[in-house]
């Protein structure tokens, strides 16, 4: 009788293959082995704190009560699209997207922003800006969509007008628009078109006052849903896994091996830093690594001069009428902690900005509010060093006091926070 | 009976494939720390009255009691504030303010938190409140009654 063993047809192949298979289970094996007995560089607190900082940790974006639309795919489609759309502005050479580069982590690469003209603040990237409570450098809106609209009636930006915005919306995308929010304003194109806005130049707002409030009330309205679609837009566009979150995902795996092999030693000596003795993550803390709150860090001017920051902001976000408690919003009041509960401490606020991520960090130079460094050394540097400003201004650092070489592995860790952005409406392009 | 040569190498390979099948798994899958729900950002916080000072007539007694332990970063959160006299009876209509900073960094709170109205007599809501640092903050809280005005500091470690 034969047995199946033997009726292997080829007895020199078998062998050659079983110490092949052999071979490689018994590296792996191995591997395995070294993997567990590998000591892990970091306690099981550090480990915590790792965790915190790691992608995996991250939630879904909070819920937008100020916009109903914000989850609406259709919504985000359309967002998409105007994102792209440089006939938003006037002269129909600047989008969103000009300054909010794709390439560049959806920032410009600029140390101020450029549109129509030059501004006094450098563009912050908007991926993730679904978990901040609080919009610009400043804080001055409260809302995704809010600050949306605010770049498209800006002179140095986009330089148009609501109604300008609503005739080219009412020209190229008026079904998408009809079928999420409903008839656009009962007006003739052409009267879009020169409906004005209650900003910007003379001609603007006299051709906006010089319409009913009613017409008013409708043009503002559906100015809000505009913004409200490409903040549906913002919303969908996300970090993909850094080498970090990589490294973190090893470790939390008992993989010590492979979490040695993706960073070197330069790169873990930095995040032993950043989450111990220089104190990163007291601000910069949570998977986005930041707190999105306000901070002094006695800057240098910008080219522009000396900035209020935050405390320069409260008046202009109460007074906006697409804020959390304006008519526009679709929150309940009870919903706008933010607005009914905001500090009114100007002086303390003074030159104060807020905790950008630092995911993609190395790819959004130069930095700071004003693009006042233009290396990420130059910012470690200044965090190090923590120079004391005279008064009024006052700064929350305190010195680190790094080496040169402590200074360098910091860099080298923030280097391992680069990832690709991840947009699902990345070949969308504006309506013909 | 001795084994068949060709069966020894089949019995090895069954065994290098097995290595390699469990190998690669585990490698995969891992002890599965991953699993764990992600705690939220939150550390071990220390609330301690560090003095408390009549202001006006009869000594208060002033205590806070935060939303939840551990106290969040971050957060927006709501707090009470219980008011009461000195043989501990709650008093109901006072005006309770409330403030911290964090002396170590020379800065205030990111919100500016206030009572808004009592949940029990004696019982304060406050709302509105968020640290926007762990660290050492400086609480402060004040309450005017009927019966007098009083004090407290607060140490919160964070």
């Amino acid at each position: 009788m034969r047995r199946w063993w033997s009726a292997a047809p080829r007895p020199g192949l078998l062998r050659r293959f079983a110490l092949v298979t052999a071979a490689v289970g018994l590296v792996l094996v191995g591997v395995l082995a070294l993997n567990r007995l590998w000591p892990s560089p970091w306690s099981a607190e550090q480990k915590e704190q790792l965790r915190a900082l790691w992608l995996g940790s991250l939630t879904p974006p909070p819920p937008d009560p100020t916009n109903r639309f914000a989850a609406d795919p259709r919504a985000a489609r359309l967002g998409a699209q105007l994102f792209r759309d440089r006939r938003l502005s006037r002269g129909g050479a600047i989008a969103c997207s000009s300054c909010h580069r794709p390439e560049l982590g959806f920032t410009d690469g600029l140390a101020v922003a450029r549109g129509l003209g030059g501004g006094t603040r450098s563009a912050p990237s908007i991926v993730a800006s679904a978990y901040a409570t609080a919009y610009y450098w400043d804080g001055r809106r409260d809302s995704q969509w809010a600050q949306a609209l605010s770049p498209l009636e800006s002179a140095h930006e986009m330089g148009t007008t609501r109604g300008a915005v609503l005739a080219l919306v009412a020209r190229h995308y008026r079904s998408a628009y009809e079928t999420i929010f409903g008839p656009l304003p009962r007006m003739e194109v052409d009267a879009l078109a020169a409906a004005g806005s209650p900003l910007g130049p003379p001609d603007a707002r006299q051709a906006f006052q010089s319409l009913a409030p009613p017409e008013q009330d409708a043009l503002n309205r559906a100015f809000a849903n505009v913004g409200k679609a490409i903040a549906a837009y913002q919303r969908t566009l996300s970090f993909a896994p850094s080498r970090f979150d990589r490294y973190v995902s090893h470790l939390l795996r008992g993989h010590h091996v492979l979490a040695h092999l993706t960073l070197t030693s330069d790169e873990r000596a930095g995040l032993a830093l950043f989450t111990g003795r220089a104190n990163c993550t007291l601000c910069h803390r949570g998977p986005l690594l930041t707190g999105h709150e306000f901070f002094s860090l006695g800057l240098p001017f910008g080219a522009a001069g000396p900035d209020a920051g935050r405390a320069g902001a409260f008046d202009l976000l109460r007074k906006d009428p697409f804020n959390c408690l304006g008519p526009y919003s679709d929150a309940k009041p009870q919903a706008c902690e933010e607005l009914r509960f905001l500090a009114e401490d100007k002086l303390g606020f003074l030159a104060n900005f807020k905790t950008p991520s630092l995911r993609n960090v190395a790819r959004t130079a130069p930095y700071m509010h004003a693009g006042q460094f233009a290396t990420l050394e130059q910012v470690v540097d200044h965090y190090s060093r923590a120079p004391r400003v005279p008064p009024p201004q006052h700064t929350d650092l305190q010195a680190l006091n790094l080496s040169e070489e402590e200074q360098a592995q910091l860099v080298a860790f923030l280097g391992t926070l680069t990832s690709d952005v991840l947009d699902p409406h990345a070949a969308e392009r504006p309506a013909e | 009976m001795p084994i068949p040569s060709s069966a020894r190498w089949t019995l090895l390979l069954a065994a290098g494939v097995g290595a390699v099948a469990i190998s690669v798994s585990a490698l995969l899958s891992g002890a599965s720390e991953v699993a764990q729900r992600p705690p939220p950002s939150v550390m071990r916080a220390a609330l301690t009255l560090h003095t408390t000072m009549p202001l006006r007539g009869a000594s208060l007694r002033l205590e806070l009691e935060p939303a939840a332990q551990p106290i969040a970063v971050g957060v927006t959160q709501t707090w009470s504030v219980l008011v009461a006299g000195a043989q501990g009876a709650p008093l109901s209509g006072c005006k309770v303010t409330f403030d911290a900073t964090m002396p170590e960094h020379g800065h205030g709170l990111p919100t500016a938190p206030r009572v808004e109205g009592e949940s029990a007599p004696g019982r304060y809501r406050l709302e509105g409140l968020r640290f926007s640092m762990a660290g050492y903050w400086q609480i402060e809280v004040e309450a005017s009654c009927a019966e007098g005005a009083q004090r407290a500091l607060f140490d919160l470690r964070l």
